[in-house]
């Protein structure tokens, strides 16, 4: 391609064009439902992100309500609760990174491990289990759990701490979020990894013991390698997504005493839209949002791109 | 690129015998696993053994039930006189039987744009494709959307909006770009257009990923109940989760927001709540091995051998 | 025991008292049926109008189709799917206002904002029409000042139906306290009266019984929970409370304070369950079975519940409604309640209809407020579902009383839960307990000798349902009032639990100084010019 561009006399763009479209007519055919898809059911409501900048009425509709320039923002940067909203999500979102994002990798390393094909199908099977119980139930036991009597009380207990309820104390409430969230997600996280890592070459395992490479070395040199576009790619999406934190698992867990590090945007735009119809505050909220993780994912990409090779874009 | 193919457990299996660190690693690797199993099988076991669980027992014994007490079957029996139950699941059978041809084509073509080099729009079609994955008109305009499209209280409206994901589109390309390039070059040679090279070369190589895009699409659909409950408005096309979840929310105050003075209470509350969740779960579950062969074996070394 | 009987017998005699309401409608006898069966009018109903669980929807439910030969017009409904989020599905449909169904009966979110969909020609304004077309109902608000001014704008505009109760506030104090009365018998003690006693009873049954106060969280949240006994007026959730006049938020009152300092000195002492801030009715009931409640809080039909399941448990717990404890000095401000009136279920009629098709919703609203609407919403039809009885009162016919299906009556009425129609306080006898029915007089009944007294409390105390905000009141307490109930609810947790010290006058007065953050000076003065408007009706 790049020889075309030599002739200055002559502008290539329409020679090129052609020669583009020769080339590769299948993969631009191919890509055409996808952009139909698009531009009907994504690009076609968009506009519907102007009623950040407007007093949204259902009843005036979109365009038929006032502008209101940056209102919303202000009303919102200017909440008593916007630092800690702030924190609170990023704190929860920073542990469940930290934490969540490795467990089913190494969750995959282990199972990659096992050599009984019928042990590593059933851990598998079961692990990936839990992420089925909706989060109504799965919160309504954790919540027992969590009594003055409950299990983890009672191990507390066992190693001399008080009884109490974990579910009052804001500083338990992040653990019980990460934790659960682990549980419940480990196995369904971990078959993502799992397909990668049997797309690895098993030959090159083979070249890796011929050069005397043990088992851990070959973890190290063959395995991790082989998984890590995906890994980052994984990564750089989930950072992407770092201002993301659901709401309705928060609902269900926090009480009116975990409030101070248990409250994020979701839970706050939850109770501002959903409850009292405040779309635009919603949607301004929700535009912020999405700003800071783009934020997040272009400087991932970029450090990943850098560092790995491997990116987005 | 050719090379032999073994048999990866027996390649493992050799070389295990020789270090005894491995064989400590291996009895650890063990108890972790088998330790991991109990912490999540225990939940689901005790869904299970709650559903069958005598009402009055299980209301004084929460999160405590290692076996089904005052064994009933009656929360079953219950759950499947719901008069919609039927119709539900034979709705999410037609969703899923139309949702999933589409959801992997698409993802695959658009997989394969994606891993390819060398368009002269490529840049701006993938920014327009990435741009989707941040940036979305929000409930209200989405919802006017589906009105205007004539898809409102039609099963369409639960097909079509979520025929493509971005993020699985982006799993799909990672993994084609693992596909070596010189066997799609030399299938171009041979005269394949991208078409024959998506279906014949590509697909074939990626089934592990197809495995975890299906999946991942199947228990999307399966788990989705918004979107049903905004676009219908006949009780007849409702998929399985949102009778399930009238079926939980009605026996649960917790998000029962509606009725504050209402106290509904019937013999099975509490146990058909996990009897809905088990009647949810059996399904996915029994699915999942069928798919999990795809991603157990290697399947590279042989196709690329091919 | 001799205690115990004189109580019941004082109960029995309060019961006798309550149903002689005089309820006067308008007979539709010779205007019902319509002669319009050929003509189509939807109507949307989201809560309370739901199908019985056992109908896949409304085409099998005999209310809804039983609806349309009353009426004498043929009836669409449009009723939210099952499992649906009532209150998402109005909203979203609301967002295109050109498909709206003919009639929108909305839910506990209300109707707000009908100043605005009055300006903005969402609905229609029934002012020029309701004497003539819905003369029952404009009768019926006539017979009550309180019901006029709740359902109008400040203009004077009528624009919806309402839900009311036959017993006026009666059943709006549907919660309250609940005691074990197998123990107090045991302990020799008494229905716990006033606040040293109520103190005590907790204080005996922790030591006799281990047994601790609780209460399922979202039910003792709501204000004004147990505080009228401090003369306060708010527990946990944001509450708005008038005074002569005078509207002030509860959380920033004197008798709140007293109120959580007391729940406080209970915390630290072991007296309140350390798990109230995450009980639910479910979670709860484990603790009552297993005897670690002795008193708590809770409703009506949830003590009913209690009871119905120790029984089943074999548990010998005897659960009944506990009076509302008042100040040892026999002094008290308000208990849970509010006024039987219902914009919460209120029922337009939007532009989508057309004059003609105006002037027939009106007559399908007004049926529910007719002689024969009022029988059909609350018992459905006569000699299916009910019969006379000798007291000249409903009773269900057998076909009623033999089916066990759970809340039977409402495959055939639609006042069980609330809707566009009056609630007769007989439909009520009829599907509650004996005991639930007795502990809703207990609660209600605080000064049964003195009406007026009664009403001051119950409901007097509380911000008053209809009233309207100005389109430019609304959208300012849009951006202002937005987390100042979230600065309630987390100080109330924080005051309870000891985090703050609340009887340490600094924090106090931390505590009320804060409230400007949150614009509490602004929101109060927007709300007295609210209330003085409403007042001025």
């Amino acid at each position: 391609m790049s020889q075309n561009v030599v002739t200055y006399k002559r502008p290539p763009l329409l020679k090129a064009l052609k020669r583009d479209m020769q080339l590769h007519f299948w993969k631009y055919v191919l890509i055409i439902p996808i952009l139909v898809y698009l531009a009907l059911f994504c690009y076609k409501p968009m506009y519907g992100l102007v009623i950040a900048f407007k007093n949204y009425k259902p009843a005036r509709g979109i365009w038929g309500s006032k502008w209101v320039g940056f209102t919303w923002f202000e009303t919102f940067f200017k909440d008593p609760y916007f630092f800690r909203l702030l924190r609170n999500t990023f704190r929860l979102s920073a542990y469940s990174i930290l934490f969540g994002f490795p467990a089913p990798i190494i969750l995959a390393l282990l199972l990659n491990e096992v050599s009984n094909n019928k042990f590593k199908r059933t851990v598998q099977t079961i692990t990936y289990m839990p992420y089925f119980i909706s989060l109504v139930v799965a919160c309504s036991i954790i919540k027992i759990y969590c009594q003055a009597d409950g299990l983890f009380s009672q191990i507390g207990q066992f190693f001399g701490a008080p009884a109490q309820n974990l579910l009052i104390d804001p500083n338990k409430f992040t653990p019980i979020y990460v934790i659960s969230g682990i549980w419940q997600n480990i196995g369904w996280n971990s078959i993502i990894y799992l397909a990668a890592l049997s797309g690895i070459d098993q030959e090159q395992y083979e070249a890796a013991r011929i050069d005397g490479a043990n088992r851990f070395e070959q973890v190290l040199h063959v395995t991790i390698p082989g998984i890590l576009p995906t890994i980052m790619i994984l990564f750089i999406m989930r950072m992407g997504s770092i201002l993301n934190v659901g709401y309705e698992k928060i609902l269900l867990l926090y009480t009116d005493a975990t409030f101070e590090t248990a409250d994020v945007f979701s839970t706050y735009t939850y109770r501002m839209g959903l409850q009292s119809q405040k779309y635009s505050l919603s949607t301004a909220v929700g535009l912020f949002n999405t700003m800071v993780n783009i934020v997040f994912l272009l400087f991932t990409n970029w450090l990943s791109t850098k560092t790995t090779e491997s990116g987005l874009f | 690129m050719a090379k032999k193919v073994k048999d990866p457990v027996v390649m493992r299996g050799t070389k295990i015998k020789t270090s005894t660190g491995s064989k400590i690693f291996d009895v650890c690797n063990t108890l972790f696993l088998l330790a991991l199993c109990f912490v999540t099988l225990y939940p689901m076991w005790y869904v299970l053994c709650a559903s069958f669980t005598n009402n009055v027992y299980l209301v004084s014994h929460p999160g405590a039930v290692w076996w089904p007490v005052g064994f009933t079957t009656g929360s079953y029996s219950m759950a499947f006189e719901h008069p919609l139950i039927l119709s539900g699941y034979k709705n999410i059978l037609i969703i899923l039987g139309v949702s999933l041809p589409i959801n992997i084509i698409m993802t695959l073509f658009c997989g394969y744009f994606l891993a390819s080099k060398g368009m002269m729009f490529k840049g701006v079609i993938q920014f327009l494709i990435m741009f989707t994955m941040f940036f979305g008109g929000g409930m209200i305009p989405t919802y006017l959307n589906i009105r205007s499209l004539g898809l409102f209280d039609s099963l369409w409206a639960l097909i079509l909006p979520g025929a493509i994901s971005v993020y699985n589109c982006i799993i799909c390309r990672t993994a084609i770009q693992a596909v070596p390039d010189s066997l799609t070059e030399s299938a171009y040679l041979d005269g394949a257009n991208d078409l024959i090279i998506v279906f014949r070369i590509i697909l074939p190589l990626i089934m592990p990923t197809i495995a975890v895009l299906l999946l991942y699409y199947g228990v999307g659909h399966w788990n989705a109940w918004f979107n049903a409950s905004i676009y219908l408005t006949d009780n007849y096309k409702l998929p399985i989760q949102n009778i399930l979840r009238s079926i939980l929310i009605a026996n649960s105050n917790i998000l029962n927001s509606a009725a504050t003075d209402s106290d509904k209470v019937n013999e099975f509350a509490e146990a058909i709540k996990y009897a809905a969740i088990v009647l949810t779960t059996v399904p996915v579950l029994c699915i999942y091995p069928f798919l999990q062969k795809y991603f157990v074996k290697g399947v590279m070394v042989g196709a690329v051998k091919g | 025991m001799k205690k115990l009987f004189a109580l019941a017998l004082a109960l029995c005699l309060v019961l006798a008292a309550v149903p002689a309401s005089a309820l006067e409608l308008l007979s539709g006898a010779d205007i019902y049926p319509l002669d319009a069966a050929d003509k189509t009018i939807t109507w949307y109903a989201q809560d309370g109008l739901n199908p019985h669980e056992k109908f896949a929807d409304w085409k099998e439910s005999p209310f809804h189709t039983n609806m349309s030969k009353q009426i004498g017009v043929n009836i669409e409904w449009v009723i939210p799917t099952t499992g649906t989020d009532g209150g998402t599905f109005t909203n979203t449909l609301m967002a295109d206002p050109a498909n709206l169904p003919n009639i929108m009966k909305l839910g506990s979110g209300g109707f707000d904002n009908a100043a605005l969909y009055l300006e903005d020609e969402v609905i229609w304004d029934l002012t020029p029409y309701i004497q003539e077309y819905a003369p029952a109902y404009y009768a019926f608000l006539q017979t009550n000042p309180a019901y006029d001014k709740a359902m109008k704008t400040d203009d004077g505009q009528y624009y919806g139906f309402g839900f009311f109760r036959e017993g006026g506030g009666w059943n709006d104090t549907y919660q309250g306290p609940v005691v074990r009365t197998d123990w107090l018998a045991e302990q020799g003690l008494d229905f716990p009266k006033t606040l040293s006693e109520f103190e005590n009873v907790i204080r005996v049954f922790n030591e006799k019984y281990g047994a601790k106060f609780a209460a399922p969280w979202s039910r003792f949240k709501q204000s004004p929970a147990l505080s009228g006994m401090f003369g306060g007026f708010a527990a946990s959730d944001q509450q708005w409370a008038v005074q002569d006049g005078k509207v002030f938020l509860g959380q920033a009152h004197e008798g709140y304070r007293a109120y959580v300092s007391w729940l406080n000195k209970l915390w630290e002492e072991g007296l309140l369950d350390q798990d109230i801030f995450s009980l639910d009715d479910t979670s709860i009931k484990a603790k009552v079975q297993n005897g670690q409640i002795g008193i708590g809080y809770t409703s009506m039909g949830q003590m009913n519940n209690w009871n119905k399941e120790c029984d089943a448990a074999g548990i010998g717990a005897v659960w009944a409604g506990s009076p509302i404890p008042k100040a040892d000095d026999g002094s008290i401000s308000s208990v849970f309640g509010g006024f039987g009136i219902g914009t919460g279920h209120i029922a337009v009629i939007t532009k989508t209809a057309d004059e003609e098709t105006l002037k027939l919703c009106l007559r399908a609203l007004d049926y529910a407020y007719t002689q024969e609407g009022f029988l059909f919403w609350n018992y459905g039809l006569e000699n299916d579902t009910w019969v006379w009885g000798p007291e000249g009162i409903p009773v269900w016919t057998e076909k009623m009383a033999n089916d066990t299906d759970v809340d039977p009556m409402t495959k055939y009425n639609g006042a069980t839960w609330g809707s566009s129609c009056i609630q007769a306080d007989n439909l009520l006898y009829l599907k509650n307990s004996k005991a639930a029915i007795e502990a809703n007089n207990t609660w209600f009944f605080v000064f049964p000798e003195d009406n007026e007294k009664n009403l001051a409390v119950t409901g007097g105390w509380k911000w008053p349902v209809g009233t309207t905000f100005t389109l430019d009141e609304a959208d300012e307490l849009d951006l202002i009032a937005g987390s100042i109930g979230t600065y309630c609810t987390e100080n109330f947790a924080s005051f309870v639990t000891g985090t703050l010290d609340v009887d340490d006058d600094a924090v106090w007065e931390k505590y009320l100084a804060d409230f400007e953050t949150y614009n509490l000076s602004r929101i109060t003065e927007i709300r007295q010019a609210c209330y003085d408007r409403y007042a001025a009706r």
